[in-house]
């Protein structure tokens, strides 16, 4: 329980550095002061004393410090600003573009998961065998690859050449079109992220079977004659699946930005989108909110993990752990 | 394939890039930003064996120098992370207390942002500049958000050495700090974070050509492999060789880098012997 305590406040207290940390470099940008506040266009047409008048609106005669702590103050409350581009709420933006990026990902990550792992135990049966080094050299071969390259080269093979998938763009899911629709439009997409998924879930998954596989009793069951194949299942794979279980709090961090580049390549209207569009429009709020949201889930996620782990076993619970999460 | 040979496979092909790179006027005698309207298109030839781009330009010149600006960020970045991971990391696992504390939440601040999150706020809002100038800053920013993964490697093998036989003989020995620290521990806690410091390199290179390829990277004229790809994508219908060579290089960087960091999953699955990190 102290232990939860403990691990719950040093999340907290990254998080907000992390805040103070994103909100100070986007204040100290070189630039105009105003620029979070408001339209290029607008700023130039701006005389001396609606610029001082504007600035003290906005508390920009303030330190930087106590603007962060007010921002901090007014975001727990659910307010984050407006989005310059569109003069829309942030959280209305983000909140419209969340669905998609949640779609995108959970079907990269179901697709990483069942192929991925399994690969993974069936490389650990037997280390350094075919079978393993086959699986190495996949996994080597997909870990290594530019998934926006091959997001590319996807999208010109089968939409382009063949014509079977869609080029770019979702189907909502209230449109007509249905079902068949939203699974030709996801397909590309979520084929690319997943396979740089699959290599790592592989990976990982090798790693916990073989830890287990190794310890002292699978060694003993080896000794007392239980077959090979019961082995594998008893002592590698059951065990492994607390370990697996973890990667799951890698998927929060994914949801606020993890798809930047495919989103932009297949135009998927999520959030990785919305980071660029508003990097690229320097939309200062939009690209606060994504930058804090991010660092908020993956802070989430090693703690679920965290948590995980030490729900699934005991030893965890007494003994102070070393490093935990992936 | 055994893992030293591995590795000895991926730093020769990691150095045969870095020289193709560095001595690409050697190589091509086409200028990478030499226009040429008589030449759009065309298709990969001996006069031109990567093709040439939609303004005639020469693939293969780009490609080579584009090298230039993405392995300059990825190594770069590399060597910011090592060093400050394991400078950091050492002093931090020898001396603990306070020092260590303030350090290790650093390092939990900088790991809470997702490496392409936070290049992209980053050089996405400070703007840029072109060429190799801007190929160091992207790489300083990627080692600036590379090296916790160094820091809690080495800061874990010093914490366990710090009481071990050549430390602690340098201290009976009457050694200063710095001596200590820097000679006789770092080299040795060191060790296991060299081979992740490969991967660590291959994500490097990987987010300079995704910002690069975002438009938020390296700045025309100079292209970087990413940026090519950037370039190859408005034309894929009628060029596939503008996307194929760029992403290629790419391709070949990464595996090197993956070859050379094989050890760290090496014979043992991962397995590692428990290192002490109690006090």
């Amino acid at each position: 329980m102290a232990r939860l305590t403990g691990r719950l406040a040093t999340a907290l207290l990254t998080v907000v550095v992390a805040t103070c940390a994103i909100y100070t470099a986007v204040a100290l940008l070189p630039g105009d002061p105003l620029a979070p506040f408001l339209r290029q266009d607008t700023l130039a047409g701006l005389s001396t004393e609606q610029r001082s008048a504007l600035e003290r609106a906005h508390g920009l005669d303030r330190p930087v410090l106590v603007r962060w702590v007010r921002w901090l103050g007014r975001a727990v409350q659910g307010d984050i600003g407006r989005s310059l581009r569109t003069n829309r709420p942030v959280a209305d933006e983000i909140a419209a573009r969340f669905g998609a990026t949640l779609e995108l990902n959970l079907a990269a990550t179901l697709l990483a998961v069942l192929i991925g792992i399994p690969l993974g135990w069936w490389s650990a049966h037997r280390p350094g065998g075919l079978a393993d080094r086959l699986g190495g050299a996949l996994t080597l071969a997909l870990y290594a690859l530019p998934y926006f390259w091959l997001a590319l080269i996807l999208q010109h093979l089968f939409a382009v050449q063949l014509g079977w998938l869609p080029l770019y763009g979702r189907t909502p899911p209230d449109a007509a079109a249905g079902f068949g629709a939203r699974i030709a439009h996801l397909t590309l997409p979520a084929t690319s992220l997943a396979l740089h998924m699959i290599a790592f879930y592989a990976r990982f998954a090798r790693g916990a079977t073989l830890e287990g596989l190794q310890a002292l009793s699978a060694r003993l069951a080896r000794a007392l004659g239980v077959p090979e194949r019961r082995i594998l299942v008893r002592e590698g794979i059951v065990p492994s699946l607390v370990p697996l279980a973890t990667l799951f709090g890698l998927l929060l961090p994914a949801l606020a930005s993890g798809s930047v580049l495919v989103e932009t390549i297949f135009s998927w209207p999520g959030l990785g989108s919305l980071f660029v569009t508003a990097l690229l429009s320097r939309d200062l709020p939009v690209v606060l909110a994504l930058t804090t949201l991010t660092v908020v889930l993956t802070v989430a996620g090693s703690v679920a993990a965290d948590l995980l782990v030490t729900a699934a076993d005991p030893r965890r619970r007494v003994s102070p752990a070393g490093e935990t999460g992936p | 394939m055994k893992a030293p040979r591995a590795r000895c496979a991926g730093a020769l092909l990691l150095l045969a890039l870095v020289i193709a790179s560095a001595g690409a006027p050697l190589l091509t005698s086409y200028d990478p930003i030499a226009i040429d309207t008589a030449r759009i298109f065309e298709a990969p030839s001996l006069a031109h064996p990567f093709g040439t781009d939609g303004l005639g330009r020469d693939v293969l010149a780009r490609v080579l120098f584009g090298g230039r600006i993405t392995l300059t960020a990825g190594l770069l970045a590399t060597a910011v992370a090592l060093g400050a991971g394991a400078g950091f990391g050492t002093l931090a696992g020898y001396r603990g207390g306070l020092f260590d504390g303030l350090v290790s939440r650093v390092a939990d601040v900088v790991l809470a942002f997702p490496l392409l999150v936070a290049a992209l706020a980053v050089l996405g809002l400070a703007g840029g500049s072109a060429g190799l100038g801007q190929a160091v800053r992207i790489g300083l920013v990627i080692g600036a958000f590379s090296w916790p993964a160094i820091f809690r490697l080495v800061r874990a093998e010093a914490a366990g050495l710090r009481d071990e036989g050549p430390v602690l003989a340098a201290r009976a020995a009457g050694c200063r700090l710095p001596r200590i620290v820097f000679v006789h521990l770092l080299p040795r806690a060191v060790l296991p974070a060299l081979a992740p410091a490969a991967f660590i390199a291959s994500a490097a290179v990987l987010t300079e050509a995704g910002l690069s390829f975002l438009g938020l990277g390296i700045r025309p004229p100079a292209a970087s492999w990413g940026s090519l790809l950037r370039e190859a994508r408005e034309a894929i219908t009628e060029a596939w060789w503008l996307a194929a060579f760029p992403g290629l290089f790419l391709y070949l960087t990464t595996v090197a880098c993956q070859l050379i960091g094989e050890r760290a999953r090496g014979p043992l699955g991962g397995h590692r012997i428990p290192v002490r990190t109690g006090r």
